[in-house]
């Protein structure tokens, strides 16, 4: 861990004079400045010095909550020093590249390379690359096994870690589950080891022992005579099994009271609340409502505390409250009150960005947001579908969700459906089709019916292709080859016409680069590593993704993705993240999709229990009055 | 805080504006862009701006209407890139607090990036400042002394020229002009490396620091004759150091205007 500073450019200007003029010539240089109200400031001599990777733009990355809450979280050590670190947008990295600056923090300018700990957080699979690009500007070798004893330790979280085969090669050390405990136990290890003088390959090896910490190198991989996994091994001879880390106490848990100030507009430009993590509806494609499973609240006492303090320190206007179905939020009428009371003047305006179709409005915050769109995910065409998901939404919730924005005069009306769900037949394409004709029609007579000027609101239609994630219910299931996704699109087009509804949809291509590295093993690193190096970044941003080189990489690899994305795994096969876990048992999920086979719904676990292997842990369960409760009502 | 806005400019025969029954003043506030803020741009550069005014807990007065923002604006924008010493933002308060408590709570809050230097209260009524701006001064600071030399060198005998011919390159094309009358000053300094120019900044006529640096660099060439020494782009750096007014074709500090 060398504290050297930039490597010697080629005209031998000092760095900083030299990243100045570099962002002369860039877009948006202001990604690259820092220099924010609330950045931290970063101690030079601090013991371990933490460069936080994000690996996509500063936009993206400073939207990200996960990350806000981290960064803050380590730097409040008295002995660590945090900063950010953003992949560069392509002019600003090859410009780099040409005037020989290596990857540096926003805050002190130095190099990435001269840091102690490189930490990722991962959020979608589609930025690995950006993570193979971050490493190489930074100088540090992307593959854990070329490191030496002068490179930081890589290590890497977020939802990605809980299938982290695919990026086995380039990471040194992997955290699964809620970080704010854990980043806390790693600091504290690298502390202790560094200041004992360990080498840098006994610091890693010794991080395996916090739990959720996975370290490939020490897990090895056996396989059967067929190729399948058999077992992943640990060094001590036993199955590996790396258990997720929980945080039980949401009001208890660490939370910053600032929050950086971005100078550009950023995607999310607002103070964002949790409410909660977790979910209890059970949507079988949903892989966050598993991952995150219990739900665990925080308070309304808590949530306005945080509110205040973070208005404050940022001068913000707008509040999001976050989760992954905030509707469900158990007394959003009471934080709804409590807010109002802290913010009387209505200079705060809210956003829930989650509400489901079927939740009811009541007196939320909803209505003071000024909103001229609203999303719906109803996720699927028939009731015959959306049950096989267990997407408890029905026709009736649609017509009402439109009544009531044709009422309050919203603008338009965004729907977001999959295609390619595992059981769905032609029928069911067609059935999205004729939701789309329903909900105009209704638009129209509510309209029409309420007269004073009343609008049917503007239609718009995205679909995206299924893609199957580990830890659901749908683990096992085969995706769509592109042919038949485009062949549903082409139906779609054909059935919905422009003035209905405007028809979007995902890359089919796209999905299924997802769907290989969603459920990828530690063959996909290879894969992984030649697209980088033919030029594939910012896979994410459809104008950078290069489908036809990611096919060449396969093919360079020997590997054949349709084995990944288009093939259904049988329930007895090893999965590649089995070894990961997340206390849901795998017959909870097994079950769960032989329901979704005979269209069979599993009722929200706030109803009861369903024994989805977390009830030690579980708060809803305990919550919930019923007696069959610990028995696993949802067996058939 | 206690009331106490000297109105010293107003047009008389006026009655100010109000404000949910406040009178409305004006603060005039002149703060520094500074590395590495000079890489934000203009709306990013005035949503910072809305975000420290309320963090500072300054009595900002809002638009009336069904979206009401912040009443501020400035009095001219900065291109991405370019810093300045001493721009200026124009804000409109309910009369609630003197100029060293405002002072005091804009340093507080704004960016490290951006500190603020003085603020001035005016009347409401007072022009806008956008609408007396006439000429801006700049410190043009060259990074070799290779390539300041001759430029510096010329800048004595440039000045004494009747009319100096320069070619305006614009999306719509070229345009010559006289860029004379619009400089006002041009001072050399040799141990900085640099050049301070003060020229017209008016919607009508603005000299640009890049036009004049041009000009400058071929008026060098022709009177040493290609000196080989001079590279083709110098390169150089651009910080606004003032925003004036004119009074008695005076230049004033717009600020004081
Ligand atoms: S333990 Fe029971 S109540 Fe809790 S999440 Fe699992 S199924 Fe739902």
């Amino acid at each position: 861990m060398s504290n050297d500073g930039q490597r010697a450019n080629v005209s031998g200007e000092p760095a900083d004079k030299l990243i100045g003029r570099l962002l002369e010539s860039v877009q948006k240089p202001a990604r690259y400045i820092g220099g924010e109200v609330n950045a931290c400031a970063p101690k030079k001599n601090a013991e371990v010095r933490v460069a936080f990777c994000f690996p996509d733009v500063y936009e993206v990355g400073m939207s990200h909550v996960g990350m806000r809450i981290l960064y803050h979280r380590v730097h409040e050590l008295s002995y660590a020093s945090c900063e950010r670190v953003f992949t560069p947008w392509i002019d600003m990295a090859d410009a780099m590249r040409g005037a020989g600056i290596s990857l540096f923090a926003l805050e002190s300018r130095q190099p990435v390379r001269s840091f102690d700990i490189v930490a990722f957080t991962m959020p979608y699979e589609m930025c690995y690359t950006n993570v193979l690009e971050m490493l190489d500007l930074a100088g540090i070798p992307i593959r854990s096994s070329d490191r030496t004893s002068d490179d930081p330790i890589v290590i890497a979280g977020g939802v990605c870690a809980f299938s982290p085969e695919p990026m086995h090669a380039f990471i040194d050390a992997f955290f699964i589950g809620d970080g704010e405990d854990g980043i806390v136990d790693i600091m504290e290890a690298v502390r202790g080891a560094k200041s004992a003088g360990s080498p840098r390959a006994d610091i890693i090896r010794a991080l395996g022992d916090i739990p959720g910490v996975y370290v490939p190198a020490y897990v090895s991989v056996e396989y059967n005579s067929d190729g399948s996994i058999a077992r992943h091994m640990s060094g001590g001879g036993s199955p590996a099994r790396i258990k997720r880390r929980l945080v039980a106490d949401l009001d208890a848990a660490y939370f910053p009271d600032k929050q950086v100030v971005p100078y550009l507009e950023i995607v999310h430009d607002r103070v964002t609340l949790e409410l909660f993590r977790g979910c209890t509806r059970g949507c079988r494609f949903c892989q966050a409502g598993i991952l995150y499973r219990p739900v665990r609240e925080r308070s309304v006492r808590t949530l306005v505390d945080q509110a205040a303090r973070l208005i404050e320190s940022t001068g913000y206007e707008e509040l999001s409250l976050s989760s992954l179905s905030t509707g469900d939020y158990s007394d959003l009428e009471g934080l709804g009150c409590a807010l109002r009371e802290t913010f009387p003047d209505g200079r705060v305006s809210y956003s829930l960005p989650s509400l489901r179709l079927d939740s009811e409005l009541g007196d939320s915050l909803e209505r003071d947001a000024r909103k001229n769109s609203v999303t719906f995910a109803p996720e699927a065409g028939t009731q015959r579908l959306r049950d096989a998901i267990n997407k408890g939404v029905t026709h009736e919730n649609a017509l009402r969700a439109i009544r009531d924005s044709v009422e309050r005069g919203v603008g338009s009306v965004k729907l977001y459906c999959m295609i390619g769900l595992p059981t769905e037949t032609a029928e069911d394409i067609e059935g999205i089709a004729r939701l789309v004709a329903g909900l105009n029609d209704e638009a129209r007579r509510v309209a029409r019916a309420l007269g004073a000027g009343k609008k049917p609101p503007k239609l718009s239609i995205s679909v995206a292709p299924f893609v199957p994630k580990p830890f659901t219910p749908f683990q096992w299931a085969r995706q769509d080859s592109i042919e038949e996704t485009e062949h549903k699109i082409a139906t779609l087009r054909r059935m919905i016409p422009p003035k209905a509804a405007s028809l979007h949809w995902h890359d089919p291509h796209l999905s299924r680069l997802e769907a290989c590295f969603a459920r990828g093993d530690r063959n996909m690193a290879d894969v992984l590593e030649r697209a980088w190096r033919l030029g594939c970044r910012f896979d994410g941003w459809t104008e950078q993704f290069k489908y036809g080189v990611w096919m060449k990489a396969f093919e360079q690899a020997g590997i054949d993705p349709s084995q990944y994305a288009n093939r259904e795994r049988s329930a007895d096969e090893q999965l590649p993240w089995d070894f990961i876990d997340i206390g849901i048992s795998k017959e909870y999920l097994l079950n769960e999709k032989l329901r979704a086979d005979i269209g069979e719904t599993t009722p929200d676990c706030r109803g009861g229990c369903r024994g989805c292997g977390l009830q030690a842990q579980c708060a809803v369960r305990s919550a919930a009055s019923f007696g069959a409760a610990g028995q696993n009502p949802a067996s058939i | 805080m206690q009331y106490e806005a000297p109105l010293r400019s107003g047009r008389r025969g006026r009655t100010p504006r109000r404000y949910r029954g406040c009178v409305l003043v004006r603060a005039i506030i002149q703060f520094e862009k500074s590395e590495p803020l000079r890489f934000i741009g203009h709306l990013d550069l005035l949503r910072a701006t809305q975000r420290a005014l309320r963090r500072s807990g300054l009595p900002v007065a809002y638009s009336q209407g069904f979206n009401p923002h912040m009443l501020v604006s400035f009095a001219s924008p900065l291109p991405v890139g370019q810093a300045g010493s001493a721009e200026l933002a124009d804000v409109t308060l309910r009369a609630e607090c003197s100029e060293q408590e405002c002072l005091a709570a804009l340093k507080r809050a704004l960016p490290p990036g951006l500190p603020a230097a003085r603020v001035r209260l005016v009347d409401d009524n007072h022009p806008k400042l956008m609408a007396m701006l006439r000429t801006a001064s700049y410190l043009i600071g060259f990074d070799s002394e290779l390539d300041a030399r001759p430029i510096l060198d010329a800048a004595p005998s440039f000045m004494k020229r009747e009319s100096i011919k320069a070619v305006r390159v614009t999306k719509s094309g070229e345009t010559p002009c006289d860029i004379k009358p619009m400089l006002h000053e041009l001072a050399a300094f040799p141990a900085l490396n640099a050049l301070r120019a003060r020229v017209s900044f008016t919607q009508a006529q603005t000299l640009k620091p890049d036009l004049l640096i041009r000009a400058l660099m071929e008026f060098s060439k022709a009177g040493v004759g290609q000196s080989p020494a001079l590279s083709e782009t110098p390169r150089y750096g651009v910080i606004r150091t003032g925003l004036f007014g004119e009074r008695f074709g005076q230049p004033i500090p717009l600020i004081d205007c």
